[in-house]
């Protein structure tokens, strides 16, 4: 059985890209990487129904948790975003949502991993691994170093299309059991202090 | 030069030999294969065979043969498929050279094709199921979609390359399916690069993908395994020691030889494309 849907970049890489080059190429895809309009393009009959309430937690300095966006009509769009954390180079993490209640579609990318102008671009895989899950993964290369957040800054926002009146959590899978590892790591491989926290995290559409 | 009509011509003293040919598939594949030892004379183009269902008349479509790619140093050939395994064809041959000028018509030959035991079937394509990518990890057993037609329900695949087990071989239908999921594991020491898998029908009828994609751009490529801390897990850790490594070339300080993917010695995209579909996933890690 086939992954449900691999967000990550619809395109290959090359083996070496200029700077200038990667850019373009960014630019040329961002519809495509951003999600935008799910894949029939119609709003669908609910689609100025919706609202959410989504109960994060505060941001403490060393976390990692969901911050809602915007919401237009039909859409819940979630911020994943890093709160006072040093040596940022690599992230992995997975999350669950209620897949009866959304879909998933698709992310767009934050400004975390590009501080710095990075002379290669970050590299984001969103990958929705089984209805209801999502992995996500997203580095920095070398030579580029790490990047450290003293305030708030986020990661990538997550963007839900409203399927069906309904509520559910959205939150991040800090069980054992769970494929992936939630972790931050820095340019030497190191493990970096960072906690992901889910608060209530109920998203409804009604 | 060939002389216009000419008669009793170097080709057609040789005569013609009509080959069932072994290959001959089912009695909806019937196929009769016409061969015929090739003239020496430079400046011959091509033949053309002339045939038909009665002696002496030849009113189906005439079929060309070109000298310089159809035909070996030796030999020519040309198979006829679709054919009614009830009926006998007859043929003649006649050789054309650069001028235009044809030969006379080579003694009469026929024969009647025979049904054989087996359909060969077509392979088009093979990936990783799951990720939907060429790439086959060493040391993990993986479901390989492979793509055809005339699969049939006693089918087999095994890949050239022996050092590539196949365990299971399930299809959704039982025969004539498209696509079979074929559990295949790459070894530690399976060398990387592209390999050719073979789908085989029940007897001896197979066929393997570089016959349909000589170029093998479709085929199987066997990569290291993603899971480079050998914890079980594609995660952060391992798309952390490839960022890190990310760049770097065989003898570098920062080089580590279990990202670079595809074993070109550089640490690069081409590893990247490789490692990413594998993000988040349970494998079995190489010893």
């Amino acid at each position: 059985m086939k992954r449900i849907k691999d967000w990550t970049r619809l395109t290959r890489w090359p083996a070496c890209l200029p700077v200038g080059a990667c850019a373009l190429l960014l630019c040329l895809l961002a519809p495509a990487c951003s999600g935008g309009q799910d894949d029939s393009g119609n709003d669908g009959p609910l689609a100025c129904s919706l609202n959410t309430s989504f109960e994060a937690p505060a941001h403490a300095t060393g976390t990692v948790t969901f911050q809602t966006y915007s919401n237009p009509c039909g859409e819940l769009n979630l911020n994943v975003t890093f709160t006072g954390i040093s040596n940022i180079f690599t992230v992995g993490f997975d999350l669950t949502y209620p897949s009866g209640t959304f879909s998933f579609n698709g992310f767009t990318e934050g400004p975390l991993l590009k501080q710095g102008f990075p002379s290669t671009p970050p590299f984001f895989s969103v990958t929705e691994t089984s209805p209801g899950r999502i992995a996500v993964f997203a580095s920095r290369f070398s030579p580029d170093g790490s990047v450290s957040v003293a305030g708030e800054t986020f990661l990538l926002t997550l963007r839900f299309r409203a399927l069906m009146i309904g509520q559910g959590t959205i939150a991040f899978d800090l069980s054992g059991t769970s494929p992936v590892q939630d972790q931050v790591l820095d340019q030497n491989g190191n493990l970096v202090p960072a906690t992901f926290v889910n608060g209530s995290n109920v998203a409804r559409v009604f | 030069m060939v002389e216009r009509r000419r008669s009793g011509w170097t080709l057609c003293g040789l005569g013609l030999a009509l080959v069932a040919a072994p290959l001959i598939m089912s009695a909806t594949y019937v196929t009769l294969e016409v061969s015929w030892p090739r003239s020496t004379e430079p400046d011959l183009t091509r033949y053309v065979i002339h045939w038909g269902t009665q002696s002496g008349d030849y009113s189906l479509p005439p079929a060309a043969v070109m000298v310089k790619t159809d035909c070996s140093p030796t030999t020519c050939s040309r198979s006829f498929f679709g054919l009614d395994p009830t009926q006998t064809y007859f043929f003649v041959l006649t050789a054309i050279d650069e001028a235009g000028n044809e030969s006379a018509p080579s003694p009469e030959a026929s024969g009647q094709p025979r049904v054989a035991e087996c359909v060969p079937p077509v392979v088009t394509g093979a990936e990783d199921a799951l990720t939907a990518t060429p790439y086959l990890i060493q040391c993990a057993q993986r479901s390989v979609s492979v793509t055809g037609s005339g699969f049939l329900s006693q089918v087999s695949v095994d890949f050239i390359d022996s050092s590539i087990s196949v365990a299971a071989v399930s299809s959704g239908s039982s025969g004539g399916a498209t696509e079979l999921l074929v559990d295949a594991t790459a070894a530690a020491i399976t060398g990387l690069g592209a390999k050719d898998l073979r789908v085989t029908n029940a007897g001896t009828c197979s066929a393997t993908l570089s016959e349909h994609d000589p170029s093998l751009k479709s085929s199987v490529e066997v990569v290291k395994s993603p899971d480079f801390n050998k914890n079980g897990r594609v995660g952060a850790e391992d798309f952390n020691d490839l960022a890190i490594a990310f760049g770097s070339e065989i003898g570098g300080a920062k080089y580590n030889p279990a990202a670079d993917m595809n074993g070109d010695g550089i640490i690069n995209g081409d590893d990247l494309n490789r490692f990413a579909p594998f993000l988040g996933l349970l494998v079995t890690p190489c010893p």
